[in-house]
């Protein structure tokens, strides 16, 4: 988990707000421990003040950061969303943990989600490389200046918070290639002072909701050609919004964000083998979300069946909802829309393992129509 | 005589009569072996049971962090509440259930820093409830990150170097607010003093604020450790309206008479340095109590005859 850490250190003179809170502390405490020679570290009282300093830093041109989780994050709430509506390129680890009550630190992507629609680029995470990688992806795709939109690094809590693997590190000459010295255009000014935070009339507003949905649209093309630079710069990919396996000739497709994606990847593979025409979608992006290569890699599939770690209140899992949404009605899905099922898997925490999918695979091949959503790992 | 009245009697014969220490524990603390939290814990269960509450009629909120685990321990009703909110629930509880009552039982983390807006507004308040502020310095439940009340210096995860700013004093603090009515300061270390201040908190109508320093022996043990062995680095602060429980005068030969009602020696105190200073600095019985303000008086049925009488002729034709 230090990786995100790591990697905003290594971005160089960032101003971070920090505020502990298991399992995000690690992550504040790494970037506690550096000298930094032009950022500053400052533990603060609460995430609501930890995004206050960013939005602060950030108005005034500095690169900032920071990381919270669960309960943090909608203490945090109300300043999130100001970075957003103000056009600030922040970045933020957030490491998804079940929202409380009851308290409970397992891993649940509700958290994040509920910031779903606050205009912030949210990238999902499924490996500690990928959370090294897309910290940096995610400053540099922050301050495009056709961007200008915090990002938010999510990753799964303790499954990759609190696990180790080998990666591949940056070095600090790499990073200065691809992370220059943060230049956008907030910053003071003192021939021409303005003063932030006006009143507004409908139609103000209006232009700006249009603004940042406008900012929003340019993410998909913007990710790719930074993540060509990053390619270029350290020679290793960074996964996009995006991953896919076996999906030209499926008939069936799992869809799954965060590290329940790489068990489907591994069923999916074994099915493969049995010679079953299935395959599966991982979604790291999910704001914007990728409606059209979710419709292109879904055109020829009968059923897409959704695992979500999270709990959309009334509509099953969340990112079920917005794969039906971009599914329904659209054109270029063949004759008809699959059917879209949504699983409930893993919310609250618990593990979704290769079995889990297995049973997930089996009863979507079994169905002939969507239905209520399936809650699986409830105890009977 | 009706069988529900038979049952009744049954009922009364079994109810407990008396209420020992043990009766209040509900499931044995899960805190570090040696924390400051257990003495607190014992405390609360020896008053409980001095004043014989009922289990039933009184409730104990928090907030989160080590010390907001003690409402699972506490044989009463309990809300482990949000990070920092304990004050507003607990409030919400005493007004919506003036006759019971309210402890209240936060941490330096949950009061000082993420909850401190509330700890302001509720000593203004100052709603009869019991509040105990477990200050060990540091947030432990995290694991070792500097808190408002660490000493400036004192390394941790977030503060490698050491805490950048002074400590933020809590009495000092809250002695500043508008309407303060019971400040005090006892510590873990010291049962009797802690068991003779949690009494004297729990007569005093209106919000009584005990700061209990705590030791965390994880992470904070040295802060204190001193005060712990030498017990002349300790002065006590007694009076006759304060406290000054039997047998520790042999232990603590630093005793200053200190008058709880005088509110200007109350801040030179808590802003002196030189000792630790145990004791009640400040206690005002008189100061308006927010659940009696706002309480809705008993309406007759005449008076409720004459407003409706008074409504009705604002439509008469």
């Amino acid at each position: 988990m230090s990786l995100a850490g790591e990697a905003n250190r290594s971005a160089r003179g960032v101003v971070c707000g920090i505020y502990p809170i298991t399992p995000q502390t690690e992550i504040v405490e790494y970037v506690a421990r550096f000298p930094f020679s032009k950022g500053r570290v400052i533990p603060v009282e609460s995430e609501h003040s930890a995004m206050g300093v960013c939005i602060g830093a950030a108005l005034n041109g500095a690169r900032a950061f920071t990381a919270s989780s669960s309960n943090g994050l909608a203490y945090m709430a109300e300043n999130v969303m100001v970075a957003a509506f103000y056009r600030l390129p922040i970045v933020m680890a957030a490491v998804n943990r079940t929202l409380g009550p009851p308290w409970n630190i397992w891993a649940d992507q509700g958290d994040t989600l509920m910031f779903r629609d606050f205009a912030w680029v949210q990238l999902y995470c499924d490996s500690n490389q990928d959370v090294a990688d897309t910290t940096l992806l995610a400053f540099r795709l922050a301050e495009d200046p056709r961007i200008l939109l915090p990002v938010m690094v999510c990753m799964d809590a303790f499954i990759v918070s609190h696990t180790s693997m080998e990666i591949e590190l940056a070095t600090q000459e790499q990073v200065d290639r691809f992370l220059p010295p943060c230049d956008v255009p907030q910053r003071l000014d003192s021939a021409h002072p303005v003063t932030i935070g006006g009143m507004a009339f409908p139609q103000d507003t209006l232009s700006q909701r249009l603004d940042l949905d406008e900012a929003l649209r340019r993410v998909p093309g913007a990710l790719e050609e930074h993540r060509a630079q990053f390619r270029e710069i350290f020679g290793r990919e960074v996964s996009g919004a995006v991953e896919s396996h076996h999906c030209e000739d499926a008939d069936r497709i799992l869809i799954a964000s965060g590290t329940v994606a790489s068990t489907l990847r591994s069923v999916v593979e074994e099915w493969r083998l049995r010679g079953e025409r299935v395959g599966m979608i991982r979604i790291k992006m999910f704001r914007p979300f990728p409606r059209e290569e979710v419709r292109a890699l879904c055109s020829g599939s009968k059923k897409v069946g959704v695992l979500d770690r999270n709990y959309g209140a009334d509509v099953g899992g969340i990112f079920c909802h917005e794969v039906r949404a971009a599914l329904q009605g659209q054109a270029g899905v063949g004759e008809r829309a699959p059917l879209v099922q949504s699983y409930l898997t893993g919310v609250g925490g618990g593990d979704v393992v290769p079995d889990t999918v297995q049973e997930v695979l089996e009863e979507l091949s079994r169905r002939s129509a969507a239905g209520d959503p399936v809650w699986k790992g409830i105890e009977t | 005589m009706s069988g529900l009245a038979l049952s009744l009697l049954d009922l009364e014969a079994d109810a407990k009569v008396c209420f020992e220490a043990e009766d209040y524990q509900r499931r044995p603390g899960k805190w570090c072996a040696g924390c400051g939290d257990f003495g607190a814990l014992n405390a609360v269960k020896r008053l409980l049971a001095k004043e014989q509450l009922q289990p039933e009629k009184m409730v104990f909120v928090s907030g989160i962090g080590c010390s907001s685990r003690f409402p699972h321990y506490v044989n009463a009703y309990g809300f482990h509440g949000i990070h920092g909110r304990a004050l507003p629930l607990a409030t919400g509880v005493k007004l919506a259930r003036p006759e019971l009552d309210v402890f209240v039982v936060m941490g330096d983390g949950d009061c000082t820093s993420i909850g401190a807006g509330h700890w302001i507004h509720a000593t203004r308040y100052n709603a009869n409830m019991v509040v105990l502020m477990l200050d060990n310095n540091i947030y432990g439940l995290t694991k070792n990150q500097t808190s408002p009340t660490t000493p400036q210096g004192y390394a941790s995860m977030t503060s490698p170097r050491g805490a950048v700013l002074p400590a933020l004093d809590p009495l000092q603090a809250t002695l500043g607010i508008s309407n303060a009515s019971f400040v005090a300061q006892t510590a873990d270390w010291v049962p009797a003093h802690l068991y003779a201040t949690l009494q004297a908190a729990y007569e005093h109508p209106g919000f009584s604020f005990v700061r209990i320093l705590q030791r965390c022996p994880k992470f904070t043990d040295d802060i204190f450790a001193e005060n712990v062995k030498n017990p002349d680095a300790t002065e006590l602060l007694v009076h006759e309206e304060g406290v000054d429980p039997p047998g520790l005068e042999k232990l603590f030969k630093a005793r200053r008479v200190h008058d709880p009602k005088n509110i200007d020696e109350a801040r030179s105190l808590a802003r002196r340095t030189d000792m630790l200073r145990l004791g009640i600095f400040f206690r005002d019985d008189s100061m308006p109590v927010y659940d009696e303000v706002r309480a809705v008086p008993p309406v007759t049925p005449q008076e409720k005859i004459n407003r409706l009488n008074k409504e009705f002729e604002r439509y008469a034709v």
